[in-house]
């Protein structure tokens, strides 16, 4: 429980918006070759690593 | 035509002096870091390389995101910054250097070109003179978009940003 509520905190950070935070979440994502976020995560042990490259390029604007 | 069979003509940096470019970042990392690329790299740099990425067009930016990105999924956190670069230039073939600092504005003029680069080594090495910016074509719009890298030689010295006109998004 804690470490989803990790995940929907960092989340949530970076888009400054919960119902975005949890859209993302659930859409899948080109950079995770098709998996949802939550999906990546959860097969990675719920290891948050596995999406900080991609928040961190939304949030720097590494965008190409 | 494809962004791929495109070239464009770098005398624009010379005829927009001195000239504004425009980065898409949350408002707390509005700033010349360039850390965030460093740590999750882009197309045209690599891990540990810090680097900014930035267009001409002010549009652009919003552009690229939204070319990846649902509407819906823009964060609400972002500012649009506005970037400016100055110099006493001098115009070479495929850069403009200012004499006295030593600064480099490198352009590729094609995606093929910059990627034949890139292949080969760090762009923010290229020709071995660590330029503060390279410009690489939009891989979307026929714009030119910059690379700026603050471990460049004169980045400081050319490059500023203006907080007055950082402008929050929604």
């Amino acid at each position: 429980m804690m470490r989803y509520q990790a995940l929907v905190s960092r989340t949530v950070d970076a888009f400054g918006d919960e119902i975005k935070a949890s859209r993302w979440l659930s859409l899948p994502n080109r950079d995770l070759s098709g998996q949802t976020p939550l999906q990546a995560v959860q097969s990675s042990g719920y290891d948050l690593h596995v999406l900080e490259p991609i928040l961190t390029r939304i949030e720097h604007g590494v965008d190409y | 035509m494809t962004p791929e069979d495109l070239e464009l003509d770098p005398s624009f940096f010379l005829s927009h002096q001195p000239l504004t470019l425009y980065r898409l970042a949350r408002a707390r990392y509005a700033n010349l870091s360039g850390i965030g690329a460093a740590m999750a790299p882009g197309r045209w740099n690599r891990r540990g390389e810090e680097a900014i990425y930035t267009s001409t067009e002010m549009g652009v930016p919003i552009l690229e995101r939204l070319v990846h990105t649902p509407r819906e999924l823009i964060p609400s956190n972002l500012a649009l910054m506005k970037i400016g670069v100055s110099g006493n230039w001098e115009s070479h073939k495929n850069a403009i250097i200012d004499p006295k600092t030593g600064g480099c504005f490198w352009f590729y003029r094609s995606l093929a070109e910059a990627k034949d680069a890139f292949r080969n080594g760090p762009l923010m090495f290229t020709a071995g003179i660590r330029p503060f910016a390279v410009a690489v074509l939009s891989v979307i719009v026929p714009v030119w978009n910059a690379v700026l890298f603050p471990q460049g030689i004169a980045f400081w010295e050319h490059v500023s940003l203006d907080t007055s006109l950082t402008t929050n998004i929604e």
